[in-house]
């Protein structure tokens, strides 16, 4: 079977700050069809690693390789549109990009926010806001997803049509997805490969691979327990108890 | 009408105009400190305009410029925080412009003009300056409008998206350097940020997009400096007070607005 090829490959990146590693000797490869997710503790480096793949800071040292055909959507972590400004989802979405009219009600029509297209974006919902993000970055057309905890502030409704969404996009757009998400259930069972980062990769591999390694049972004991009491029973639903 | 209220109108429409369209950024960005710094480095423009024999226009913008690159500077070193910063410009800026203006033989010089601005100054060299100053940023915000509103909309995600070049605070600093520059002599080194802020901050009660902000904003600060203008002279009341007042007043009529707007 000949493997996919190659959009972005990190080789041994360091990077210090103020004399600790923040990422230490860190190397791996996303590919054409890939959906890795980026779990660790909070500090691991995770935000720096994908700073430096978006080429918005620079590692101390390693090697960067970025496909020539690569085209990066994102979705920062942080995302609290200025309050004091008067605009709509439509003019955000066009703004500072050049974007076929059809193109964004196709896009909107995917991501489901085609009747928010009007609304104004102080007003939106957490779970409203991420969706309008995810479709500024696919206004790019890109080939590669890098989404830093998009289901952060949803509750957990809301965290389910994400990820299902983001899916559905993996599948239907053939773009490439890296992911950092905190939710071990999700990460489980769609990713094609779980990258554990606590500034160094602790581990790599498939999910099943991953559950059995002991590094990762260290980092994420308690967070385990409660995965696998859930994970038998899984709901696409909220219960209040 | 006489010349020289002829000219103090020409020379406010020209302010107006900037004031309220660059104004929206300033309150966008919550940097009115910032242009409150500027503005009190003034003083010291004016007082290094008339020593190098420049002009006063020469030392303001020199002195906006350079006042503008060192606070950007120190704030990407990240020592101290942004406010820390901007405090200890502005008041550094205020207090060396009076003390080089008393050094220069300011005896007959009028602080309380160059403070509270005055209309019986403007000549017409100063109204090419303004109207100068009104193509250079009404030309930049045009041509960076786009850039510099998803800038102000989320730093992050435009940085992410390649807006990560230091010439963009800078292009911003700039431009409050220069409007600051023209509109001293209208509205007065103390008063400056009132006109850059209020006007969009009566805006901002009605408009539903950015574009919107920006004309209503002009229309706001326009209306403020006329009526201003006319009181002024009128009876006799110094400018720049007279302009904010007014501006105060539409800002409080707005709010019932803003209120009404947002319970029905």
């Amino acid at each position: 079977m000949p493997t996919a090829p190659a959009l972005i490959s990190v080789e041994h990146i360091n990077l210090k700050h103020q004399n600790q590693y923040t990422l230490e000797k860190v190397s791996f490869e996303l590919k054409q069809g890939d959906f890795i997710t980026l779990i660790g503790p909070n500090g691991a480096g995770k935000s720096s690693l994908i700073k430096i793949l978006l080429g918005l800071i620079k590692a101390d040292s390693g090697s960067i390789w970025r496909a020539n055909n690569l085209r990066i959507g994102y979705t920062p972590q942080h995302f609290s549109p200025n309050p004091f400004i008067p605009i709509s989802v439509f003019d955000f979405l066009n703004l500072n990009q050049k974007v076929g009219v059809h193109f964004l009600e196709q896009t909107s029509a995917l991501t489901g926010i085609e009747g928010l297209l009007n609304a104004q974006l102080k007003n939106l919902s957490g779970g409203e806001l991420q969706r309008v993000l995810l479709t500024r970055a696919l206004l790019h057309r890109p080939n590669v997803l890098i989404l830093d905890e998009p289901a952060q502030n949803l509750d957990v409704n809301g965290q389910m049509q994400l990820y299902q969404l983001i899916q559905y996009i993996h599948k239907q757009q053939n773009c490439a997805v890296l992911m950092v998400s905190h939710d071990l259930h999700r990460v489980m069972r769609e990713s094609t490969k779980v990258l554990c980062l606590y500034h160094h990769i602790c581990c790599m591999g498939k999910p099943e691979s991953i559950l059995k390694d002991a590094q990762f049972n260290d980092l994420f004991a308690a967070q385990m327990d409660d995965l696998m009491a859930t994970y038998k029973h899984h709901h696409n639903h909220y219960h209040k108890n | 009408m006489e010349d020289f209220i002829f000219r103090a109108v020409l020379a406010s429409v020209g302010i107006s105009i900037i004031a309220g369209s660059l104004g929206c950024f300033v309150i966008w960005k919550r940097m009115s400190y910032f242009s409150e710094s500027i503005s009190h480095s003034a003083l010291l423009g004016v007082a290094l305009g008339i020593v190098s024999g420049l002009g006063i226009h020469f030392g303001l913008i020199l002195v906006g410029v350079v006042f503008s690159v060192l606070i950007v500077v120190l704030q990407q070193q990240k020592f101290l925080s942004n406010d820390a910063i901007l405090g200890i410009f502005s008041h550094i800026a205020l207090s060396l412009g009076i003390v080089v203006l008393a050094i220069i033989g300011g005896v007959n010089r009028d602080y309380f003009s160059l403070l509270f601005g005055d209309i019986l100054s403007i000549t017409n060299y100063d109204i090419v300056w303004v109207y100068s100053m009104l193509i250079i940023i009404a030309t930049l915000l045009l041509f960076f409008w786009q850039r510099l509103l998803l800038l102000a909309l989320d730093e992050e995600l435009a940085k992410a998206e390649g807006l990560k070049h230091i010439f963009y605070p800078l292009l911003f600093m700039f431009m409050i350097a220069f409007a600051v520059s023209v509109s001293v002599q209208i509205v007065g080194v103390l008063l400056i940020t009132s006109l850059l802020i209020i006007p969009p901050a009566i805006a901002k009660a009605f408009a539903r997009t950015p574009t919107q902000m920006v004309f209503q904003s002009i229309f706001a600060a326009l209306l403020a400096v006329i009526v201003g203008l006319s009181s002024s002279v009128l009876y006799d009341l110094a400018t720049g007070p007279a302009i904010v007042i007014t501006l105060g007043i539409l800002f409080v009529f707005s709010q019932f607005f803003n209120f009404n707007l947002k319970h029905h």
